[in-house]
């Protein structure tokens, strides 16, 4: 095949899962008879159609994180990450291998396919997705399991620390999707599936329990297409990590989890174009930005359902969270009010995620360290303090990602924080090719001397040191 | 210059690490605790829809306020909630009487809203 045709072969798979995602999400909101679905659904057929021109069948299956359609790999390098990511997501999730597609397959197989996988309960597997599909005679369609080969692979290949890791990277995808899912609930008004935040949320809550460097990596270090989404998860992880440093636990820690989830609520009824414009906001624009807080705390006070303690906390958090601790940010109220603790721990959360992504507040990225020296001036008059020393206690003095510069000549990133020693983090020592040599602990001493076998000689950008601190630490060794 | 500049860094670094030890704040941790447990959700939407109908905070916005406050009163009925409602009630009497033009359409719609809530309030407290 030339290179052209081959570009143009893996542009039709492309397009195909793409149209596949936007099935799939629509179902999850609409009725098959909608006639917004209809139009997703006949799209989908027609992609389908168009890739199977050269193909019997085509077998949607992931391989080494990567989604292929047959030998199409179709994921980030063809412009299609949030596609794929979610196929495969939902698919891992439900333990399907591979979805089989037949040149008999046309709209009503593709609904049967979208509907199965939208009606299942959260937690159900292949075999209730496979029931669902055998129920709604959808011909041309079929579901595999995953090979038995690859699971004992995985099985056995897997130590437990990359175990931690890969656990992580579920939840936090998955909480990226049902935020995704609620946002754009909220914004064609479709009363969104609470309930599914709320699992999304222990999920989340349990992880940061158990393992809150995993998921502060993944908050750090990931890019995302779509900002808001895993924005809203990244304050939901440094909120909680907060929550669990003051003492919360139970019913507490998720309704602060929940709150920081949906404080971004009101940007549901922000254009879109203006939420993800590139360039600095007009008078303007700002103004329709700083509406949010207030059109979030509507949205939640609205939903038609119990106002139960967390939907009214987070009615508060999304109304407060600009607010400022001394009162003097926004909405502007004639009267004082003071922001509630689960805002105040929103707020710190909010602010370390904005500048370390360098979104709508600051003008570049900070590095995570910088990110927390520059909050730091301003902690006193803008957030709570004794909160964000908490909040300090989390995410290290060199949060994870940190590029360092040692006094004995090499760099290293920060792979690791643990409470009580924060001046001491665990690193990925870099060679001189820039690439992992080894691991050490800042703390570590001279076992002659008892004096520090490496000190920090100064915290550096690495997008000016060329370095990708999250490549670094997949590979580390 | 720069050499000043790393070491103020590194000083602040040091600074940072050792406020981030709360190992003396057990009190006022605990005041953090019990204001975090004290929240009282009805209340709490209350105190927000009168704040949301405040003249300054989202002056376009003032329609969907009012409708939020008019599901609020419904379910304040629902729920037999007095207390919030006798303070949903006198909020929306201060804010009301607050206008300073009293036939303006905002003073005229606040004044229907808290006939409504009046209304509705009737609900909760017979």
């Amino acid at each position: 095949m030339s290179p052209s045709a081959r570009a143009e072969s893996v542009a039709v798979a492309a397009d195909f899962v793409r149209h596949l995602f936007v099935l799939f999400k629509a179902a999850s909101v609409y009725r098959p008879d909608n006639a917004g679905y209809r139009v997703h659904a006949t799209l989908a057929a027609e992609a389908l159609a168009h890739a199977l021109e050269q193909e019997t069948e085509l077998r949607l299956e992931t391989r080494e994180e990567t989604l292929f359609l047959n030998e199409r790999a179709v994921d980030a390098r063809a412009g299609n990450s949030a596609s794929a990511r979610f196929l495969s997501l939902e698919m891992a999730r439900r333990g399907v291998g591979a979805i089989l597609f037949t040149r008999a397959a046309g709209e009503k197989g593709l609904d049967a396919l979208a509907y199965a996988f939208a009606g299942v309960a959260r937690d159900a597997g292949f075999e209730d997705v496979s029931a669902a599909l055998a129920r709604t005679p959808g011909p041309g369609v079929v579901l595999l399991p995953p090979p038995v080969l690859e699971t004992t692979r995985a099985r056995t290949t897997t130590t437990p620390p990359r175990a931690g890791a890969e656990q992580a990277k579920r939840t936090f995808f998955r909480a990226v999707d049902t935020v995704e899912r609620m946002m754009t609930g909220l914004r064609e008004h479709v009363e969104p599936e609470l309930d599914e935040a709320k699992t999304a949320v222990q999920d989340l809550a349990a992880q940061v329990v158990a393992d809150e460097q995993a998921l502060f990596e993944l908050s750090l270090l990931q890019h995302f297409d779509e900002y808001t989404y895993a924005h809203c998860v990244n304050v939901c992880v440094y909120g909680v990590a907060i929550g669990v440093r003051l003492g919360l636990e139970g019913p507490a820690l998720a309704e602060l989890g929940f709150s920081c989830l949906f404080h971004d609520a009101g940007k549901a009824r922000v254009p879109l174009a203006l939420i993800d414009k590139p360039d600095a906001f007009t008078p303007e624009e700002w103004a329709e930005i700083r509406r949010h807080p207030a059109l979030g705390a509507r949205e939640l006070l609205r939903l038609e359902r119990p106002l139960d303690s967390a939907l009214a906390r987070a009615a508060v958090v999304a109304f407060e969270h600009h607010l400022g601790a001394d009162g003097k940010g926004y909405p502007r109220l004639p009267r004082a009010r003071r922001q509630n603790v689960y805002s105040r721990i929103c707020a710190i959360a909010d602010a370390f995620d904005a500048l370390t992504s360098g979104r709508v507040y600051a003008k570049r990225a900070l590095t995570p360290h910088e990110a927390v020296l520059r909050m730091a001036q301003h902690a006193a008059s803008a957030f709570d303090l004794l909160l964000f020393r908490l909040f300090i206690g989390a995410v290290g003095v060199y949060p994870i990602g940190t590029v360092l510069r040692l006094d004995t000549g090499e760099r290293a990133v920060v792979a690791r924080n643990a409470p009580g020693t924060l001046l001491a983090p665990r690193l990925v020592l870099l060679g001189p090719d820039a690439a992992p040599a080894g691991t050490a602990d800042l703390g570590e001493l001279d076992a002659r001397t008892s004096l520090p076998l490496r000190r920090v000689e100064s915290a550096l950008d690495a997008r000016r040191e060329h370095l990708d601190p999250a490549a670094l630490l997949a590979t580390k060794p | 210059m720069e050499t000043n500049a790393a070491t103020r860094k590194l000083q602040a670094a040091q600074l940072l690490a050792e406020l981030a030890d709360v190992s003396a704040e057990g009190v006022r941790l605990e005041a953090l605790r019990s204001e975090a447990a004290a929240f009282a959700p009805l209340e709490a939407a209350v105190d927000l829809a009168l704040d949301l109908l405040a003249p300054t905070t989202d002056p376009e916005g003032l329609d969907d306020s009012l409708a939020t406050l008019d599901a609020l009163s419904r379910r304040l009925a629902r729920a037999r909630a007095v207390e919030p409602a006798l303070r949903l009630l006198e909020g929306l009497a201060r804010l009301e009487a607050a206008e300073n033009d009293r036939d303006s359409p905002r003073a005229l719609r606040l004044r229907a809203a808290l006939a409504d809530a009046c209304a509705a309030a009737r609900g909760s407290v017979s």
